[in-house]
């Protein structure tokens, strides 16, 4: 039943770029805070690796791929299980839009990167808002 | 189209056959008498993500050498320098949108503008074939070689 | 498109090094540890010796990312029982000279609890992988 989807929002490993860090702190502050109980998130990795259970649960749920850099990695793996996202995000043209929020370092992504996960995380509530209300 | 490659490390640098190289990092591909110019593959991956592409106007009459915009990246912000001389007739509009184009396809949707050339015999004396480039950017790769590494 | 290669045996030359595959899983407090770990090597501890890249990008990435394990002895970090990273490594990329999984450095049942903001014994964990992933990155390294 629609009304028990949830939204499973994907960020990119990006083990190599601050916007990476970026796209799972965005990711951690929707699930854990913002939309707790509403949106949850899956290991990217385990669509990597084709975990069955995993596709399963993204086909069957709403999903929202937040990449940081162009690369598409959370699109494009989401896609190869089958799953076309219903919204990609890519950070970096967050970034681009807001160059007084940069995020500082791969571990620890300072003051600019916190107040730019704020400014992805407004925007991504409501999609997911809008995503779960009357479908 | 051809490519020559050159592997460092995890990365792969392409160089394009049968264009123009600026030792500053812009490429040159002349038709006639109109260049297009955009940054080499070695250029994009050593700056990293594309933010936003600013390039002066179109009109704006250049000699080689001069600044023709800026390129932002998520870790650098720099000044390019225009590879030939001659008069700006067009940029790159995709790149409004997609600013990412330029990391991805360098050499193709990435390119930045186009130049209608006033003396392109007189900017190639200080432009390099593709095998000279290659060379070059060879020995750059070696330079810069740790700011491939994560998070630099 | 034709694609003339060059001088791809200067990979050969330049190979001293050892490639480190996290899971980086996002959705358990053992895969933020396993990213932790990662970076705490690539970054402090062997920033020399050691090269990364995202497992996902076995599948979104080119095939120069798919060539990741055949041109560095690797070593997979994996969080939990699913071994994301070993797996995926082997199945795109190479062989995995070695594979360490988190769960092997929690004690006693107690089970870390966060993804993000971790805490003192959560960090603990991850400097004991780390110290692992630096021993195995000195053995491969001696091999060579």
């Amino acid at each position: 039943m629609a009304s028990d989807k949830k939204v499973l929002v994907v960020p990119c490993s990006g083990i190599g770029k601050p916007i990476g860090t970026v796209s799972r702190e965005t990711t951690y502050e929707i699930v854990e805070n913002l939309r707790k109980g509403k949106a949850e998130t899956v290991c990217l990795a385990l669509l990597t690796s084709q975990d069955k259970e995993t596709i399963e649960k993204v086909k069957n749920n709403y999903c929202i791929t937040l990449d940081g850099c162009a690369r598409h990695c959370a699109k494009k793996n989401t896609e190869q299980c089958g799953k076309v996202p219903d919204k990609s995000y890519m950070i970096l043209k967050f970034a681009a839009a807001n160059p007084d929020k940069k995020p500082q370092g791969l571990i620890d992504i300072g003051d600019g990167g916190k107040a730019l996960v704020d400014t992805i995380s407004d925007t991504i509530v409501k999609d997911i808002d809008s995503l779960l209300e009357d479908k | 189209m051809n490519f020559q490659e050159y592997i460092y490390d995890k990365f792969i640098f392409k160089v394009k056959n049968e264009i123009y190289y600026h030792k500053d990092g812009c490429w040159v591909e002349k038709v006639e008498n109109i260049a297009t110019i955009g940054v080499t593959d070695f250029f994009q991956t050593l700056n990293g993500d594309v933010a936003s592409v600013s390039l002066f106007g179109i009109g704006i009459n250049l000699k080689q050498g001069d600044p023709i915009g800026d390129i932002e990246t998520m870790k650098v912000s720099f000044e390019l320098a225009s590879p030939v001389s001659g008069e700006i007739i067009e940029h790159n509009k995709l790149l409004d949108n997609s600013p990412e184009l330029v990391n991805l396809n360098p050499y193709g949707d990435g390119w930045l503008l186009k130049v209608k050339l006033d003396d392109f015999e007189k900017d190639k004396i200080n432009l390099m074939n593709s095998k000279s480039y290659f060379d070059f950017m060879k020995l750059k790769v070696e330079e810069e070689g740790e700011k491939f590494k994560s998070g630099q | 498109m034709d694609n003339e290669i060059i001088d791809k045996t200067e990979i050969e030359n330049k190979s001293k090094k050892v490639g480190i595959v996290s899971c980086s899983g996002e959705d358990l407090p053992e895969g933020s540890i396993s990213r932790l770990a990662t970076l705490e090597v690539l970054l402090r501890r062997k920033p020399l010796d050691t090269t990364t890249v995202c497992l996902p990008l076995f599948i979104a990435g080119g095939e120069g990312d798919r060539l990741f394990a055949k041109n560095y002895p690797t070593i997979t970090v994996d969080g939990c029982e699913k071994l994301c990273a070993k797996k995926a490594t082997e199945k795109y990329s190479g062989k995995v000279t070695h594979s360490i999984n988190v769960k092997d450095f929690i004690k006693d049942n107690k089970k870390p609890v966060n993804r993000r903001n971790l805490n003192k014994y959560e960090k603990e964990i991850a400097e004991k992988v780390a110290d692992e992933i630096s021993r195995k990155v000195d053995d491969i390294l001696k091999e060579q």
